[in-house]
């Protein structure tokens, strides 16, 4: 410090006073110099603002990180000048225990513009007074202020002055450059991802320019994928209210070799497939998507449905080929637009700030209830309880009448996406994951992706040629196998039914099974109608009445963990995480029908449990039954958007997503610390 | 499909981030010792408002909110309201603003301040648990044990004393709203000051 302030007073005497003002104060010596000999009328006049400071101590950048604050001008200016925006140079992570600044140490360089008026006359002085505040820390922090003042010459032709050209030099030099190619960003929940052009590094931190919008003292996992470089950094109070260009400057690498490039980052959804996002990866989702798609088929939710339609075909197939494809690609169309409808009102209320994922709609009690109902009619329609004209349209009917059959046939479609989302299956949580981060075209392709793979299977039995013929012909045989069918789908609705008193408790059961009795009742009064006047109307009011329940239910308080397991909190999780835990998340949901799989094959066998003991692995269970916001936001962070998902944080270690189907060998491995 | 679930997997963010609880969930339970050598816990005052107030004699911000006597002001006002007001020092030992019971006690009566408890937080437990990161900082515990406002004490990022006149006091904001019975309309500031000494 010393031999800065001797520094200072060298340069001050030695320097004429237009060009240079300095102070010393207690941790800093510091100087307004101008970079040229004059300024022109209505001309630009960069002034260095030139800091030396004390060993150990630092100033702060424009965002100063967890504490601090950035430097201040207060400009006195001829009338009609005017002042720009401070340019900060490179600013570094300063540890301070377990917090993190944003700052400078050494010597930083601060660059600003000023802009003479026009009808400055040539001859007179710009005179130029600047109180400046900063706050300078150690340990310990100080306010310390300064009043600078130049006066510098109004000139026809104005030159850079010599001796000042190496110091604007170094300080543009070490400001950061602007980053080549696009940024873009997005944020989920409390989550920012940043994506922009690879660079060769393993390290990188983004320093956004607005305050409170990331976590300081926060690690920032770097990820290359082609020819993009992703951050992923964790958030502050202020990122909910960022909209629009994200602005910062990301450093690249550590140490001597660090570089700095500033940047404008746009909201993913802004650009839509400008071709700056890795080709091969979304057309890898598009295909996992799909044959998760297909594969959803052979489902449990799914597979009653399956052979429903299976039976349609042999009935269908008695020589009217045509009939066939034409209910074949309806019951595609079927397929497609609901999903697009549900994808799309997904994408909708994320991008409207909703903290929702995949199988949302079976969040809603409602959903659930009406679902069970549609399941347990079709399958006493099926089982021969009741019978619906040809000349009523219905959905009950359409799953097997033949003919007349066009609505029903799509709407079939339309019962296969609704049972097949509790099935989410091993393909598809990365796609349906990357569907609610990526822009919305890229995002709803997946979708699609997704109802192409699902109605495939049927679709392209229904127009193969011959296929028709394979299907065995139509016989007494057939009537049984219809009804043998309506068992598969009482326990589909049995299983919704399941599901809605876990979202529900004991008081949504009995108001499911009071609506279930009235769907019966209808089918019965519906029957007797078919010969007597008046019971059909009967049977229509025995319908609404069977809505009343499901306008009665609610959500029950949060269901209590399974037994042993510790209730989800993210606070408690990084709290136990610090303390050195080991834990085992398992995100399910009562509804989710490949977590209850898991739940009763995997995860409840004897050598998983021992293996759990042994280790001393906390399990903690995330249930998404029902709405969940902070849940939605663990999801999110691990890149899913749906149930299933298993993470394992190892002893003070990170995260390891379980790789699925979920088997005992991939959980196992993941606690001996091998790669699942 | 392996791939896939990785990629996913890498898309995970951790790092200990140094943050704070949420806002409008439970305030974290904490239990200490204070100036008066009593040992309080936040679960005794359920039922009552709670303010706490991170501070360090040794900081101009914390300076400037006492030489004026606003951090006073707003202690007197939040007492009327029959709020229990906890100031914690979680300065670690040598470092700027750590205090013992007695230097405690010397620096409310100096000051002329109106702490119900001065909390001793040396090993900076509480502050980490509240996520404290500067002097002064404020926090406002309803009677639920909700934690319903946490940051800044004012919109004046500065140590200046002038810049008291015309703030806008945060806290004695959502204070109001929570005695009243509304919900706060600013429940969550960046605050401002000097970084709070913690020894690791």
């Amino acid at each position: 410090m010393r031999l800065s302030v001797f520094l200072a007073i060298i340069l001050a005497l030695t320097t004429p006073a237009y060009a240079a003002s300095s102070v010393v104060t207690d941790h800093a010596s510091s100087r307004l110099i101008a970079e040229t000999d004059g300024v022109e009328p209505g001309g630009v006049l960069s002034l260095a603002f030139a800091q030396e400071l004390e060993d150990g101590w630092h100033v702060y950048w424009k965002n100063p990180g967890d504490s601090g604050l950035p430097l201040e001008f207060k400009w006195r200016l001829p009338a009609g000048a005017e002042a720009g925006a401070i340019d900060y140079p490179a600013p570094h992570r300063i540890q301070i225990g377990p917090l993190v600044n944003f700052g400078h140490e050494g010597a930083p360089v601060f660059l600003t513009n000023l802009t003479a008026p026009a009808d400055a006359p040539v001859g007179s002085r710009f005179d130029i007074a600047l109180e400046a505040t900063w706050l300078i820390c150690a340990d310990i922090c100080v306010p310390e202020t300064g009043s600078f003042s130049l006066s510098v010459p109004v000139v026809e032709k104005a030159s850079p002055d010599p001796a000042q050209a190496s110091l604007f030099a170094k300080a543009r030099a070490a400001a950061p450059s602007p980053l080549e190619g696009k940024a873009h960003y997005a944020v989920q929940g409390s989550t920012l991802t940043l994506d922009i052009p690879a660079v060769d590094v393993d390290e990188a931190y983004f320093f956004p320019d607005m305050a409170g919008v990331s976590e300081p003292a926060a690690d920032q996992r770097i990820r290359k994928k082609g020819d993009r470089l992703s951050l992923t950094i964790v958030g502050a109070a202020a990122l909910s209210s960022i909209a629009g260009p994200l602005s910062g400057v990301v450093q690249l690498g550590e140490g001597d070799s660090a570089q700095w490039r500033s940047l404008t980052a746009e909201p993913a959804g802004v650009a839509p497939g400008d071709g700056q996002k890795p080709g091969g990866s979304i057309i890898a989702l598009l295909i996992a998507a799909f044959f998760g798609g297909a594969i959803l088929n052979l489902m449990p939710c799914v597979f009653p449905i399956l052979f429903v339609k299976a039976a349609s075909m042999a009935k269908a197939a008695s020589g009217d080929a045509p009939l066939l494809r034409r209910h074949g690609a309806l019951y595609g169309v079927g397929v497609v637009a609901s999903f697009a409808a549900l994808g799309g009102l997904l994408l909708v209320l994320r991008a409207g700030g909703e903290e929702i994922g995949w199988g949302f709609h079976l969040q809603s009690p409602a959903v659930v209830a009406l679902s069970a109902y549609v399941l347990f009619a079709v399958g006493l329609n099926l089982a021969g309880a009741f019978h619906v004209g040809a000349s009523v349209q219905n959905l009950g009917s359409g799953l097997v009448a033949g003919r007349n059959g066009d609505f029903s046939a799509f709407m079939t479609g339309v019962l296969a996406v609704i049972v097949a989302a509790p099935c989410v299956g091993p393909l598809l949580t990365a796609p349906v994951g990357a569907a609610a981060v990526l822009p919305p075209f890229e995002g709803f392709s997946i979708f699609i992706a997704m109802a192409l793979g699902l109605a495939a299977p049927y679709v392209l039995i229904s127009f193969a040629p011959g296929a028709a013929r394979l299907l065995p012909k139509p016989g007494p045989w057939m009537d049984r196998f219809r009804q043998a069918l309506a068992f598969p789908v009482f326990a589909a609705a049995g299983f919704f039914v399941w599901v809605l008193a876990a979202q529900t408790g004991g008081k949504g059961l009995a108001l499911a099974i009071a609506g279930l009795i009235a769907v019966a009742l209808a089918a019965r009064l519906w029957e007797w109608g078919r010969t007597t006047k008046g019971f059909k109307v009967a049977a229509l009011i025995a319908l609404v009445a069977a809505l009343i329940p499901v306008a009665l239910l609610k959500p029950a308080e949060a269901a209590a963990p399974r037994a042993g397991a510790i209730a989800f909190d993210a606070a408690d999780i990084e709290a136990r995480r610090q303390a050195g835990e080991r834990l085992f998340i398992d995100f399910t949901a009562a509804w989710c029908v490949t977590c209850q799989v898991n739940k009763l094959t995997v995860l409840s066998s004897p050598a998983v449990k021992a293996a759990f003991e042994e280790a001393g692995v906390g399990y903690v269970t995330a249930d998404w039954t029902n709405r969940d916001p902070a849940i939605e936001r663990a999801l999110a962070s691990f890149g899913a958007n749906g149930v299933p998902l298993y993470v394992y944080y190892p002893a003070g270690g990170e995260a390891i997503v379980l790789d699925q189907p979920l088997t005992e060998r991939r959980i196992l491995a993941a606690l001996n610390g091998a790669p699942g | 499909m392996l791939k896939l679930s990785l990629l996913a997997a890498a898309m995970f963010a951790a790092g200990p981030a140094f943050a704070g609880p949420a806002i409008d969930a439970a305030a974290p339970a904490f239990a200490g010792e204070t100036s008066a050598g009593e040992t309080i816990s936040l679960a005794q005052f359920k039922g009552e408002l709670v303010v706490l107030e991170w501070t360090n004699d040794g900081c101009p911000f914390v300076q400037k909110h006492y030489q004026t006597g606003n951090m006073q002001k707003t202690q007197r006002a939040a007492n009327e309201a029959g709020v229990v007001w906890i100031t914690v020092i979680s300065s670690a030992p040598g470092k700027q603003g750590h205090a013992d019971a007695a230097r405690a006690n010397e620096l409310t009566v100096g000051y002329g301040a109106a702490p119900d408890h001065v909390l001793l937080d040396p090993e900076g437990v509480v502050g980490k648990a509240y996520g404290a990161k500067t002097t002064p900082q404020m926090a406002l515990i309803d009677e639920k044990g909700v934690l319903r406002y946490a940051g800044a004490i004012d919109d004046r990022p500065t140590a200046d004393h002038a810049s008291i006149e015309g703030a806008t006091n945060y806290l004695l904001a959502a204070l109001g709203e929570v005695s009243a019975g509304n919900p706060v309309s600013v429940r969550e500031t960046r605050p401002y000051g000097c970084s709070v000494k913690y020894g690791s």
